[in-house]
């Protein structure tokens, strides 16, 4: 198991409280843990719908439309088979995640972007930057440095 | 007492009258439903968790299946020997899943609206809506795995599969997909699918049977099955030909195989027809939690779901073959743009609705104000 895996975690509320939805992702490369093609996702990466209505891995030109966290364990078979990832659709909540990059202020906006970080593996993920022109994602509660690595931020997109 | 009268002094009758909505059921009804005709090809066994494996990196949970060793034999003189055969045998993983009904939810106040136990209605079809989506699995797996070996045994690569490539120089080799007899002389490349004829299923049969496999069991569905009625008396002799023109085909074989035919043509698309061997050299099909109801109510708000943990696996993808009765190429190539025709519909598709009295389509037609 790599550093980076099971490493976003959704403190409140419990998940009965919030928005779960199991869709389709475009390419099924993504779920594979070992995959060659594409990075495979983790959890805490973000994810949006594509023009077919299934889920790709949001990047910073479509920063100004709804993105989703994943929920999903890296190489989790369930998710293999059934070809599909748990997003977290709606719902405020607290979470912790490493999927971050850049110098997040205490209570500052958050925004996706596709980031680059040695904690997540030092490939292009989909994340949680300082808020600059996208769509505002969230709000920093606790910064890494006190939160060994991992942002807390409460998540504002309802 | 007519029996006109019988039934005006029945209506009259308040124990009797509930007898007559049951009778009626007090609901039209729009589509039927059948079990799972996965569950017919590969049947199921229940596990426990003690059987399955977990893994160090996330909590999902699979089955070990282990797969036939190989072996040989060879002629060695007097003085010589054998070669060495290091055992090792094959194992591959089943992973489970869940397959879940929408979560039905109604305030307590409206269930009185219905004369009819709408609820209990909705429970017995939720259970037949997951055994459709275990359908679908099912066949997307069947497919896959009729794919992969079609591409391997046309060197590797995804080749098309049409009547203009197979009437071409180089026509690609049919090893695990097959096209009937009409879809290969068509003129055009279309979805169209055309009636299967009696050397179709013996084509089908014999991709298995020449595989050192022997085929088994085969899954149409009720439309291409249909066109069976229309085989001749060269086809069936005169002795079945007199039957099935007064009783249809009444038998549980068709040339010598078991066969299982389904209406679910949105999950199974006509014209796609599938050949097994038996259930031990095809794969597995795991149940790991049965039909589970939940029920809550929450002050007036009833709300209900159901869902099943099951595992499935075409283990040996050679233990399926597939008979193809329309002329365009079904393969991911998508060359003819039929693919969407053939393939099982989206989730969200299935089981559309026939009725369009939303739509204030009945007959006849009345305003109530």
């Amino acid at each position: 198991m790599a550093i980076y895996d099971r490493q976003f975690e959704i403190l409140r509320p419990t998940l009965d409280g919030l928005l779960m939805a199991t869709e389709d992702v475009a390419d099924v490369n993504l779920l594979d843990p070992t995959s060659s093609t594409v990075v495979p996702l983790i959890d805490g990466e973000l994810l949006q719908f594509d023009a077919t209505g299934k889920l790709v891995r949001g990047t910073t030109a479509n920063q100004g439309q709804p993105a989703f966290f994943n929920v999903e364990w890296r190489g989790a078979t369930e998710v293999q088979a059934g070809r599909k990832v748990t997003v977290v659709m709606g719902g405020t909540f607290l979470a912790d995640t490493i999927v971050w990059a850049g110098a997040p202020t205490l209570g500052g906006e958050l925004e996706m972007a596709t980031i680059n970080n040695a904690r997540f593996g030092t490939v292009d993920r989909a994340g949680l930057q300082p808020q600059s022109s996208g769509l505002v994602m969230g709000y920093a509660i606790k910064l890494p440095a006190i939160n060994g690595g991992r942002l807390q931020f409460i998540q504002a997109l309802v | 007492m007519s029996v006109h009268e019988q039934l005006l002094n029945q209506l009259d009758n308040p124990a009797a009258k509930t007898k007559i909505a049951a009778e009626f059921k007090g609901y039209i009804r729009d589509h039927l439903r059948e079990t799972s005709y996965a569950e017919a090809v590969l049947p199921p066994q229940t596990v426990d968790k003690s059987e399955c494996q977990v893994s160090v990196n996330h909590d999902s949970l699979v089955k070990i299946e282990n797969l036939e060793p190989g072996s040989r034999a060879m002629v060695v003189n007097f003085r010589g020997q054998p070669r060495a055969n290091f055992i090792r045998g094959q194992r591959v993983a089943v992973p489970f899943l869940t397959i879940m009904s929408d979560m039905f939810e109604k305030p307590e106040q409206e269930f009185l609206a219905y004369s009819y136990p709408i609820g209990k209605v909705l429970e017995q079809n939720c259970v037949k809506d997951i055994g459709e989506i275990q359908d679908r699995e099912f066949t997307i797996h069947i497919e896959s795995a009729v794919q992969a070996l079609q591409a391997e045994a046309n060197g590797g690569a995804v080749t098309a599969l049409n009547a203009t490539a197979l009437a071409g120089g180089a026509p690609p080799v049919e090893f695990s997909v097959v096209k009937g007899e009409l879809a290969r002389t068509a003129a055009t490349d279309t979805g169209v699918v055309l009636p299967i004829q009696r050397p179709d299923v013996v084509s089908l049969m014999k991709l298995l049977d020449g595989n050192r496999l022997e085929s088994d069991l085969l899954l149409m569905t009720s439309v291409d099955w249909d066109d069976i009625l229309q085989w001749t008396s060269e086809d069936n002799g005169d002795k079945v030909q007199s039957e099935t023109v007064v009783n249809g085909y009444k038998y549980n074989l068709l040339l010598g195989k078991r066969y299982v035919r389904t209406i679910k043509t949105d999950i199974l698309r006509p014209g796609n027809v599938y050949a097994f061997t038996s259930p031990d050299f095809l794969g597995r099909f795991y149940v790991l939690n049965n039909i589970k109801f939940y029920i809550d109510k929450v002050i007036n708000l009833i709300k209900f779901v159901a869902w099943k943990d099951i595992g499935m696996s075409i283990v040996n993808i050679a233990s399926v073959r597939k008979l193809e009765l329309y002329s365009g190429d079904a393969t991911s190539a998508d060359t003819d743009s039929i693919l969407s025709q053939v393939t099982p519909k989206a989730e969200s598709d299935l089981g559309a609705q026939n009725n369009r009295a939303g739509a204030g389509e009945f007959f006849p037609q009345t305003v109530t104000f």
